[in-house]
């Protein structure tokens, strides 16, 4: 027990970095159980993260340990039982379209050309106006499927897919992308093609992103920072940024400070979080 | 690709097969009519033909009334219970699925009319109602009601809640997400529902203008058996099976253009 509250509390020791730029996502002092109130599981152990503005944090840890409850937390779809989500000061209570999600399976409407998948949300907030097409087309474009604009999703590849998924958050100009294992269902070429399509994309646009995945490589691939959770109860057991010059690609990933990152990770996931 | 190509033969054999196949049947029925040679017992196709022109313009039997008319009333019956009973099973599906209270009250009613054939509410209905048009619409109704209920409740129920969050997060507040995704997404299902409800209410129809009514097809049927005049059984039974086959040509359209997706894994 005092363990997890010092590895979540503190878990300064082996963060590399300090941070600069002002918070813009808090995480204070979560906790969530499940079940029942007389037999709570406890699923989210007073968890502290600051994530900066802009900054790309990759959250890494075994299945079940609670990352996509944490994420949810975040996005407004759940609610902890104590301790607080800020984004910019303010305090999270539901969804909104300032921080989208962007789920394992893409989520799409199946009955929505990927036109109307990417207008979903300029409708949904009654925020068309004459230039609401030509902004979707060109998001389309963005992520590589101006000449599918017509089609309905069914007829889209798995990656095709996410990428429209991505497209459609990406219109509402959200400044914090909430993704739970985005590529986990892709084969690992197109996995590796989305990977430097998602780096492009933070490149340009800056936003603050939170990454969920289980895979090491990936993570320190697209991190600014990996937060390594472990489970029983979910908690934070390691932060690490990940020195390494961007742009990145994957002929980088066997250079010294990738190496030297994901031995540390791995390190704590064995001990079983005691870094 | 390869998905495509199976689709586009299959599209090109589906057609052919099946006119085959109905042609097939109507000639052994052909020829097994000219086996038996009775046709009290088994009139031959062009017998069934020659009843159902002669009575489309004539009238039968002794009311003036046409085929067509007697279909008419039938189809009216149908469109009123049918129509009632889709409002119905969908409003109360839509509750159900909304508010877990109501849905526990409403189960076990649905469980419990699950299995009885609507045929046997016949008698009650003509005790409490009489022979009018009200007892008829009821039984339908009585048919229609559950299915529309279940097939509603299932739909709503099955939405992903991935669809949901991701409306919820592109910023669609909980009224137009209700309405523009989970309701939206449940639509093909709702609609499937109604196909199993035509079915059921040709069923329910045929069956009380059997046993109570001067109109309908039903009514032209135990007429006809009456009067050994099994041609016109035939062609009545005919008529009913091309009203089905259209009505429910209509929905699987509106099904088509409905659920896209869907549309493609069904050929
Ligand atoms: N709705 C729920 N009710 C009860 N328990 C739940 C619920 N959702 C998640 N849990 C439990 O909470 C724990 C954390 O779940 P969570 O989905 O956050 O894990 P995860 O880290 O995202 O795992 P994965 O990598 O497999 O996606 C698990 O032990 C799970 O069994
Ligand atoms: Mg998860």
């Amino acid at each position: 027990m005092t363990e997890s509250i010092i590895g979540a509390g503190n878990p300064g020791a082996s963060d590399g970095s300090v941070i600069t730029r002002p918070a813009r996502i808090a995480v204070q002092n979560v906790t969530k159980s499940y079940g029942s109130r007389r037999k709570p599981t406890l699923v989210l152990d007073t968890v502290n993260l600051e994530i900066a503005q802009g900054e790309f944090l990759c959250l890494l840890g075994p299945s079940g340990c609670g990352k996509s409850t944490l994420l949810n937390i975040i996005g407004g779809f759940l609610t902890p039982d104590s301790g607080s989500v800020t984004i910019d000061g303010r305090k999270v209570e539901r969804p909104g379209p300032d921080r989208c999600m962007i789920f394992q399976q893409p989520a799409l409407f199946g009955w929505l050309t990927a036109l109307d998948n990417v207008m979903f949300g300029p409708r949904a907030q009654h925020k068309v106006d004459a230039s609401t097409r030509d902004r979707a087309m060109s998001m389309l474009d963005t992520v590589g499927l101006a000449g599918t604009a017509n089609k309905y999703p069914h007829q889209l590849s798995g990656g095709m897919r996410q990428r429209l998924s991505i497209a459609r958050a990406l219109i509402n100009e959200p400044q914090v992308l909430l993704m739970d294992e985005p590529f986990g269902a892709l084969d690992a070429i197109t996995r590796g093609q989305m990977q430097e399509f998602l780096l492009n994309l933070w490149a340009e646009h800056h936003m603050t992103v939170v990454f969920v995945t289980h895979d090491v490589e990936e993570a320190t691939l697209l991190a600014d920072r990996v937060a390594v959770m472990a489970a029983n109860p979910g908690r934070i057991v390691h932060l690490d940024s990940v020195d390494v010059p961007r742009p990145r690609s994957y002929d980088l990933i066997d250079s010294p400070e990738y190496s030297r990152v994901r031995m540390q990770i791995r390190r704590t996931i064995e001990n079983g979080g005691h870094s | 690709m390869s998905a495509r190509t199976a689709r586009d033969r299959s599209w090109l054999r589906r057609p052919l097969v099946s006119t085959a196949s109905v042609a097939g049947g109507v000639v052994l029925w052909w020829i097994v009519a000219s086996i038996v040679r009775d046709p009290v017992v088994l009139p031959s196709p062009i017998d069934v033909l020659g009843a159902l022109v002669k009575y489309m313009s004539g009238p039968y039997p002794s009311q003036g009334v046409t085929l067509w008319q007697h279909a008419a009333a039938s189809l009216t019956r149908i469109a009123v219970g049918f129509g009632l009973g889709s409002i119905i099973g969908i409003a109360i599906g839509s509750l159900m699925a909304g508010s877990k209270a109501i849905r526990h009250i409403i189960d076990p009613f649905i469980e419990l009319s699950r299995p009885l054939p609507p045929l046997a509410f016949i008698p009650i209905l003509i005790v409490w109602f009489g022979i009018g048009e009200v007892p008829k619409v009821l039984l339908i109704l009585i048919g229609v009601v559950p299915v529309r209920i279940i097939a509603t409740v299932t739909g709503l129920d099955n939405v992903e809640p991935e669809l949901i969050h991701a409306s919820r997060s592109l910023g669609g507040s909980e009224r137009y997400t209700m309405m523009h995704v989970r309701v939206r997404a449940a639509l093909p299902s709702i609609v499937t529902g109604m196909r199993l409800a035509v079915g059921m209410s040709w069923t329910s129809i045929v069956a009380a203008e059997m046993i109570a009514a001067q109109s309908g097809l039903g009514y032209v049927i135990l007429q006809a058996g009456n009067y050994l005049d099994t041609s016109l059984i035939f062609a009545a039974i005919l008529v009913i099976g091309v009203l089905g086959l259209l009505m429910d040509g209509i929905l699987r359209l509106v099904l088509r253009f409905l659920d896209p997706a869907g549309a493609a894994r069904r050929v």
